[in-house]
């Protein structure tokens, strides 16, 4: 029984759904309507008589434009690929659209460029394309814009499969290696900080890149499928039986005086990933000096020998590059029995036997994030 | 010239009959708010129609004979593609009635009935196909009267 009762209440409410989703009249139809009138005169039924009146449905034209990561900066690190934004395009008007789209950086206001063409844009790939087929990609001269003709059709609200009535572009990133290159930030900024110093307790070393961000407004154009961008005057004549154009307030734009075109912007965007690194030392005896032996356990003795462990973590989301690790030993240890036991992974490396300093330099620590990795260097001295 | 007269007065007998002429017209319905903040409907010319718009249809008929005409009664289907907007017919010295099965029958409002998943509901405005004025007053000759109503466009 309680089964049987759950289904009568979803049969009920698919129905009351059906109903409030009522499509919209196509553009073009024509609305008819026919009026039909009796009478009599004395008591003699007369010839009835019928008047019509008809208009024809103008088009309107009104979508939205959304991006997923909105609320969100999409976060990207040096050298990554395919970082995608996805735009979800709905056309709410009653017959289908064509889009054109361009995407703009928001802090310069320049047009994205594909493959360097004229700017200072000069490594990354940006382009956009309809799910399932490329269309932005490849030779387009100006901007991050599509090419003529290549326009997104977006079926209309006319029938009641909402699901008909979107559509997906894509905007894809490419990171260069050098983040300047992308990012509007100073060549100086936009590099990662390098940890130069540790400190004499060996305690825990965070450090923080501040975060440099990528503005994109992408904009959906409506087209009249010919990649011409829709207009109109608000003022131009409007026929009965004609069908016209109407902008939806939302996508009418104020060119000049009562003339309009239509677009809709949304803005989204790209954020460096931050380096965020952990430092940690460790000291261990591991050898008794020379003649003392049997002991179960090694003592800090003079002439015993010390291991010192370094990590290095990154534990942010974007890679640390140009990592330096520098160490000066306390001068209670042999300087000249100073000698480096593990340097795996580390670019360049040196034991100063004269100065007592140790050096290391790691050319990428990848964050923890990104299948990340912790780079350890070991090194041994003797105690006076 | 007898032959004549009564010729003459055979055709005065013919068109002492009442002509009803009828006429409709289509307005865009708006709410146009004045500087003191009152609002107020207007019937526009039809420009941008678009779906969402407030269509209104006025009727017009006039009595252009030289009797008077009774019995009127206007019949009038909701366009395709368009919902009545409840409440919005008017007529003077008419009753109006609506149909929910095509015309078929005719009820007031409160009347009107319809089966929806196997029960009995009241009906909405979205069942609606038909609007019926029905005249009690006799339209004198070289009078005129209107109705009207209003609608959405789909």
């Amino acid at each position: 029984m309680k089964k049987q009762l759950s289904l009568a209440l979803a049969a009920a409410g698919l129905t009351i759904a059906s109903q409030g989703a009522m499509a919209m009249t196509a553009a073009g139809t024509d609305i008819l309507n026919t009026v039909n009138l009796t009478y009599s005169v004395g008591s003699q039924a007369q010839t009835p008589v019928s008047a019509n009146a008809t208009f024809k449905v103008d088009r309107l034209v009104n979508y939205t434009i959304v991006a997923d990561a909105t609320a969100n900066l999409t976060a990207v690190t040096p050298s990554q690929t395919n970082v995608d934004i996805t735009f979800t395009v709905s056309n709410e008007g009653n017959e289908a659209q064509d889009f054109i789209f361009s995407a703009q950086d928001i802090a310069t206001s320049a047009s994205f460029q594909i493959n360097g063409a004229g700017t200072s844009y000069t490594d990354e790939v940006v382009y956009a394309a309809a799910s399932g087929a490329t269309f932005w990609e490849g030779a387009v001269a100006a901007g991050l814009q599509i090419q003529a003709g290549s326009t997104l059709n977006v079926p209309a609200n006319t029938d009641q499969a909402a699901a008909t009535k979107t559509k997906t572009i894509t905007m894809r990133l490419n990171m260069p290696a050098a983040p300047a290159q992308i990012f509007n930030v100073s060549a100086a900024d936009a590099v990662f900080p390098i940890l130069t110093t540790i400190d004499a307790t060996g305690t825990l070393n965070d450090v923080k890149v501040d975060t440099a961000a990528l503005g994109v407004t992408v904009t959906a154009k409506a087209t009249d499928g010919s990649g011409i961008q829709l207009t109109l005057d608000k003022t131009a004549a409007n026929g009965l039986t004609t069908k016209e154009n109407v902008f939806a307030d939302a996508v009418a734009v104020l060119t000049s005086g009562t003339s309009y075109k239509s677009e809709k912007s949304t803005t989204t965007g790209y954020k460096f990933g931050t380096a965020m690194l952990k430092m940690t030392k460790a000291a261990a005896i591991t050898a008794m000096p020379a003649g003392v032996t049997g002991y179960t356990n090694n003592a800090a003795i003079p002439g015993a020998t010390v291991e010192y462990t370094i990590t290095v973590q990154n534990y942010g989301t974007g890679a640390a590059s140009s990592v330096a690790v520098s160490d000066t030993l306390p001068t209670t240890l042999d300087y000249s029995t100073l000698a480096l036991t593990s340097t795996t992974g580390a670019a360049t490396s040196n034991a100063d036997t004269a100065t007592g300093v140790v050096n290391a330099t790691y050319t990428s620590v990848a964050a923890a994030g990104n299948s990340g990795d912790t780079q350890t260097l070991k090194f041994t001295a003797k105690i006076k | 010239m007898k032959y004549i007269s009564t010729f003459i007065f055979a055709l005065l007998a013919f068109n002492a009959q009442a002509e009803v002429a009828m006429n409709t017209d289509v307005f865009k319905v708006v709410n146009v708010t004045d500087a003191n903040g009152k609002t107020s409907q207007q019937w526009q010319a039809p420009e941008n129609m678009v779906p969402g718009t407030v269509v209104g249809y006025r009727i017009t008929i006039k009595n252009t004979g030289k009797e008077a005409a009774k019995d009127l009664v206007i019949n009038n289907p909701i366009p395709a593609n368009t919902t009545y907007i409840a409440d919005s017919a008017r007529g003077a010295d008419a009753r109006i009635d609506y149909s929910v099965d095509g015309g078929k029958t005719f009820a007031q409002p409160a009347e009107l009935f319809v089966v929806k998943n196997a029960k009995k509901v009241q009906a909405s405005v979205v069942d609606y196909t038909h609007i019926r004025w029905t005249f009690n007053k006799a339209l004198a000759p070289q009078n005129s009267t209107t109705a009207q109503y209003t609608v959405k466009l789909n």
